[in-house]
């Protein structure tokens, strides 16, 4: 193969599924890589896809960040039970994009420190998690038509539960994500401002004129009773929505707020080392001004 | 938290709006994202 300056060569990840079967496939999508363990060993990324016949392709994944547990959670037992016939079009599942993070139960990838979240669009040359990013980028987004990416706030974040979009130049592409992020069915939706968004797999699906949807679910490095419930009623609204499970969008029974993040103001950051004590509870209402921390230092 | 009688350093809202995120552990160092605030809106549009 000759590959052209500034051509990228093909993704050195491969498939253990045929995406264009019919039927349910459980697989891997194998990474060869080669360590003081392994010599010729490989990264295996679980992949599931239900496909029965023409139809939209919904891309679902967690485990972006290997400390998030709803979407791992989530995605794994819904891989577990998806049949063919419930489905119209294709449902591709990723519940641990990030595997060697998730399996470290880490935000990052405990071979090369990478941020799958912060690595995109990757590099077919580049690192383990680099790779694993171009893969996303170069064979499974663009045979997507929505992409829903389940986060949650990990070990050092604690997020209410929301289904997330972005401002984007294209209002029609900004308008159908809202309209999912909506749908999702969380107790709030959001238009998000993100304080990077260059190397977000977001960005990479956008750019891809993708409509996505992401969320936060909560956070602590843990799950609740709650934050699962509104995962797994979210994945099926989010299917339900975009056409390929029949059924109804069941909506939270308080209703949903609206939240919106202008600018890099909502974010209030630390100057200090020291011990943080809150002062406002999640979901409390504040003032511009009002003190809402301490950091004893 | 390396020495005694040192007063808190308080941190202070830039906008009204709703705690939409904290951070978790109560350690911190400089530059972490201690709290998120998002406004409460009536309609999301495009």
């Amino acid at each position: 193969m000759t590959l052209q300056p500034n051509q990228l060569r093909p993704s050195p990840i491969s498939a253990t599924v045929d995406f264009d079967a019919d039927g349910v496939q459980h697989g891997f999508l194998k990474l060869p890589i080669s360590t003081d363990e392994s010599a010729w060993g490989a990264v295996m990324i679980p992949v599931t896809v239900v496909k029965n016949g023409e139809g939209p392709t919904a891309l679902l994944t967690g485990g972006n960040h290997g400390d998030e547990y709803e979407g791992i959670t989530s995605l794994l037992k819904l891989s577990s039970t998806l049949k063919a016939e419930d489905v119209t079009g294709r449902v591709i599942i990723v519940p641990c994009m990030n595997t060697p993070a998730v399996m470290a139960g880490k935000r990052t990838s405990p071979m090369d420190k990478g941020n799958l979240n912060r690595s995109f669009p990757g590099d077919p040359n580049g690192t383990v998690t680099s790779q694993i990013a171009d893969y996303f980028t170069r064979v499974l987004v663009p045979m997507s038509d929505v992409v829903l990416d389940l986060h949650s706030g990990g070990r050092t974040l604690d997020i209410l539960p929301f289904g997330a979009s972005h401002v984007l130049d294209d209002k029609a592409q900004q308008q159908a994500a809202l309209e999912g992020a909506k749908a999702f069915g969380a107790p709030y939706a959001m238009v998000m401002f993100e304080l990077d968004a260059e190397k977000l797999f977001d960005t990479a699906c956008e750019r891809q004129g993708k409509v996505f949807v992401a969320t936060e679910l909560g956070g602590g490095g843990t799950s609740t009773p709650q934050s699962i419930a509104i995962a797994e009623r979210g994945v099926r609204n989010f299917l339900i929505h975009y056409g390929l499970v029949e059924g109804s969008v069941e909506m939270p029974e308080g209703g949903q707020m609206y939240l919106d993040m202008p600018d890099a103001s909502c974010y209030v950051q630390s100057q200090h080392s020291g011990v943080l004590e809150l002062l406002v509870a999640l979901g409390d209402e504040v003032k511009k001004g009002q003190t809402i921390a301490y950091a004893t230092i | 938290m390396t020495r005694s009688g040192t007063a808190p350093v308080a941190y202070k809202a830039e906008r009204d709006g709703i705690l939409m995120a904290r951070r978790a552990p109560s350690l911190i160092n400089m530059g972490d994202t201690l709290a998120v605030i998002a406004d409460v809106v009536e309609r999301l549009e495009a």
